[in-house]
């Protein structure tokens, strides 16, 4: 098991290099650099000169955008990010790392709610869809998560906003907390439900995306399970139908779906780029829109190592979570 | 309208593969649907009074007896007969065993038996199974509601799977499997008193390290000690009657004697009845008290296991013996029965065997033959040996006529003993008697 892991952390590494340096050389090849977007204004009304430009980009080290200047770049950056120092921010000017850590949590609470109402939620239906199937209740349940998950991000945001805050007024439209109220520094419990407030319809939105997709697999695996083999020996022997159901057949679909779900879990950290952005709150995600579409090279280096440990951390669990609750899997090597 | 429609694809289907229109396949899923949620809704009503499904055996020496039992799947391209109309008696103590090719409606018979036929679509649409528990009383088992079912499943009727590979829950260890069913037959066990009964079962299959494997999970064993640990959860709560599900069809032949020893030793210790359904004559030839052959979802011919491999009647429990490969027969080809078995969605309303006897002559395609009784344990649904025929001189199919030759039977001689071969047995008889009737007539 342990030398299992550490396999699988040495390929992790080798993994994340290549991922680096891919996301370097695109960054770099953007056609407006963070410097370009800044001083484009600027060049235009003639106040600054190219030269002041090519002057900024060498100092910002992006003048050099030849294949040995990229790698000379990144082999500068690879250093430092390996000693812990992601860089400064552009567009923040603040160090990535403290950046990231300081916009994560608001992300990883959103996320961590709306994961849990989507599990709450779409299993149990899943579950009652496959046990009644082609019943009206499989029906209707199946047509509204698929409707709900077909819909665009952006769109189901917009459209709760508009019902639910602008024409009933039950939620806030955007932001974190209410501008024009002023909370003191520190916590307090009244900042507490004003952000909880703020936080309805986003989560809403993030939950709503996700359940169709959760309750359809495990409608499908529990579908599976309930043709097989063991369940009719199950039925044979006597047992409760609820006995049948909630422990022979939900033994087994667990199986793929505790798998997924703990993959799933690193992911939590790493926002909702599109619904912070509609929402305007300020978490990982949206920040990390902002600095892709100013170019803001080292936040976005930072951010994407950040995915990517996050991703292989996800799949790594994943893998493990099969020895865990599938007993007929084991590592061996 | 509809009517008209339907009838036209009846006449299309003998000349070319028949395409449903979408209005047709709407119709008959509408159908389906009202149809199947009547079914299950009576099937779902608890506190049902006892006294609705309370029944009379006709014979009392038996445990079971099947009558005119249809099963009916409603499937999207038609109702689908798996079973029939389908009649025959499970006797006390007695093993009786169910022959006929795939898709015959063995299965399926066996399941409704258990009330285990994959609902909705499946549902026992007419006739009754008749069953006499341990106290006496008799239940239409057709009848009974889901939730009075389940006393009967695993404490009197128990049921042993095809694929012991896949009957066995892959999460759950073998001991808690076995100590669920025990624990719901005996409720007031502690879990020490139902470990201690379990690896007792264990034990008595014939399972080497019963305390191992108490503990193990499927995927640990191999499948013929799956299926041991199968027979051993069908016999934990003492059943009366058990139905084998071509218990040997997954295994290897040499796990296949072992198990089949088993079960033979296993009935008399309960002192039970095992329904035991196969497509193997050698394993009814070696197990059977009696055999029920089936053909299309109905019974076409029943004996005892003398008179099938003896004097089969039916041409197609002749052909069935035909196709089993021999010893003695070594130079020929195999033989199989020309045709297929006719679609269980549109079945013709005469014999359906006709299309592929060898011996059909013009009544066969005028009605379904009733059955003529040879004696009274042996029956078979065949026109040729009804009275109102005999002035015709039909020519009868025999079994000895494919298998008679005296070097035939002398090759089936010379085999060593201990090799259980049943078709030499019967050459070596049939050789004989073909040499009393040789003599007879000179």
């Amino acid at each position: 098991m342990g030398k299992y892991i550490a396999k699988r952390i040495g390929l992790a590494v080798i993994i994340l290099i290549g991922v680096s340096l891919l996301i370097y050389m695109l960054s770099m090849l953007m056609p407006a650099d963070y410097i370009d977007n800044q001083t484009a204004a600027a060049v235009q009304n003639g106040s600054m000169t190219l030269e002041d430009v090519m002057r900024l980009k060498e100092l910002y080290g992006l003048a050099d955008k030849s294949f040995v200047g990229i790698l000379k770049g990144y082999f500068t950056w690879m250093t430092s990010a390996l000693s812990g120092d992601l860089g400064f921010s552009f567009l923040y000017g603040r160090p990535v790392t403290s950046v990231i850590g300081k916009y994560v949590w608001i992300s990883f609470t959103i996320s961590l709610i709306a994961y849990l109402l989507q599990i709450a939620i779409s299993i149990p239906m899943g579950i009652k869809a496959a046990v009644y199937q082609y019943s009206g209740y499989d029906y209707s349940v199946s047509v509204f998560a698929m409707a709900a998950t077909s819909l665009p991000s952006f769109f189901l945001a917009a459209l709760l906003m508009n019902v639910l805050s602008i024409q009933l007024g039950w939620f806030p439209l955007q932001g974190l907390t209410t501008a024009t109220r002023i909370f003191p520094a520190g916590f307090t419990f009244a900042k507490l439900v004003d952000m909880a407030w703020h936080l309805v319809l986003p989560i809403m939105t993030l939950t709503l995306l996700s359940i169709g997709g959760l309750m359809r697999y495990t409608r499908t695996n529990m579908l599976e399970v309930l043709n097989s083999d063991y369940i009719r020996t199950a039925r044979a022997k006597g047992l409760s139908e609820s006995v049948v159901i909630n422990k022979h057949a939900f033994r087994n679909t667990l199986i793929p779906l505790v798998t997924t779900l703990s993959g799933l879990l690193p992911g939590l950290f790493s926002g909702a780029m599109i619904t912070e952005t509609v929402f305007a709150i300020p978490g990982i995600g949206y920040m990390a829109l902002r600095a892709t579409q100013q170019g803001d090279i080292p936040f976005v280096m930072g951010y994407n190592m950040f995915l990517a440990i996050l991703t292989v951390t996800g799949m790594l669990i994943s893998d493990l979570m099969y020895v865990v609750v599938d007993p007929r899997v084991k590592i061996t090597k | 309208m509809a009517k008209d429609k339907s009838k036209k694809v009846d006449k299309n289907k003998s000349t070319d593969v028949d395409y449903m229109s979408i209005k047709e396949e709407r119709r008959i899923s509408r159908e389906n649907r009202k149809v199947m949620k009547q079914f299950e809704a009576v099937k779902n009503r608890k506190n049902v009074d006892e006294s609705e499904y309370l029944a009379v055996m006709k014979d009392p020496n038996n445990v079971v007896e099947f009558d005119n039992l249809h099963t009916y799947f409603f499937t999207d391209v038609g109702v689908t007969k798996a079973v029939n109309g389908v009649s025959f008696n499970i006797p006390a103590g007695k093993i009786v065993g169910v022959v006929g090719e795939s898709g015959c409606g063995k299965s399926v018979t066996s399941l409704s038996l258990m009330q285990l036929v994959q609902g909705p679509v499946g549902q026992i649409v007419e006739g009754s199974i008749r069953y006499t528990s341990s106290e006496g009383k008799t239940y239409d088992i057709a009848k009974m509601p889901r939730e009075d079912m389940r006393q009967i499943r695993g404490r009197e009727i128990a049921m042993i799977f095809q694929e012991p590979m896949t009957s066995l829950n892959p999460v759950f260890r073998i001991g808690e499997q076995l100590d669920e069913a025990l624990a719901l037959y005996k409720p007031e066990y502690s879990n020490e008193e139902l470990k201690n009964r379990s690896i007792e079962m264990l034990e008595m299959v014939g399972i080497a390290d019963p305390d191992k494997i108490y503990r193990n999970y499927p995927h640990e064993l191999s499948g013929g000690m799956r299926q041991r640990v199968m027979i051993a959860m069908a016999l934990i709560c003492d059943p009366r009657l058990i139905i084998a599900d071509e218990p040997t069809t997954a295994l290897d032949v040499t796990i296949q004697a072992q198990i089949l020893d088993l079960l033979r030793s296993v009935k008399d210790k309960i002192n039970g009845s095992i329904m035991l359904i196969t497509h193997d004559l050698g394993v009814i030839a070696e197990m059977a008290d009696y055999v029920v052959v089936m053909y299309a979802g109905k019974v076409i011919e029943t004996g005892t296991i003398r008179e099938i491999f003896k004097s089969p009647k039916h041409p197609y429990t002749i052909g069935l013996m035909r196709s089993k490969p021999s010893l003695s027969t070594m130079n020929e080809r195999l033989y199989s029965i020309p045709g297929q078995v006719p679609s269980p969605v549109n079945l013709p309303d005469y014999c359906y065997f006709c299309n592929r006897c060898d011996f059909s002559f013009d009544h066969c395609e005028a009605e379904y033959p009733e059955m003529t009784e040879f004696s009274p344990t042996h029956k078979a649904a065949c026109f040729l040996y009804e009275e109102r025929f005999a002035d015709r001189h039909l020519d009868l199919p025999a079994l000895s006529k494919a298998i008679s030759s005296g070097a035939e039977a002398e090759a089936a001689r010379s085999i060593p003993s201990g090799f259980v071969d049943l078709q030499a047995i019967l050459a070596a008889e049939s050789a004989a008697s073909a040499v009393a009737s040789e003599s007879e007539e000179a």
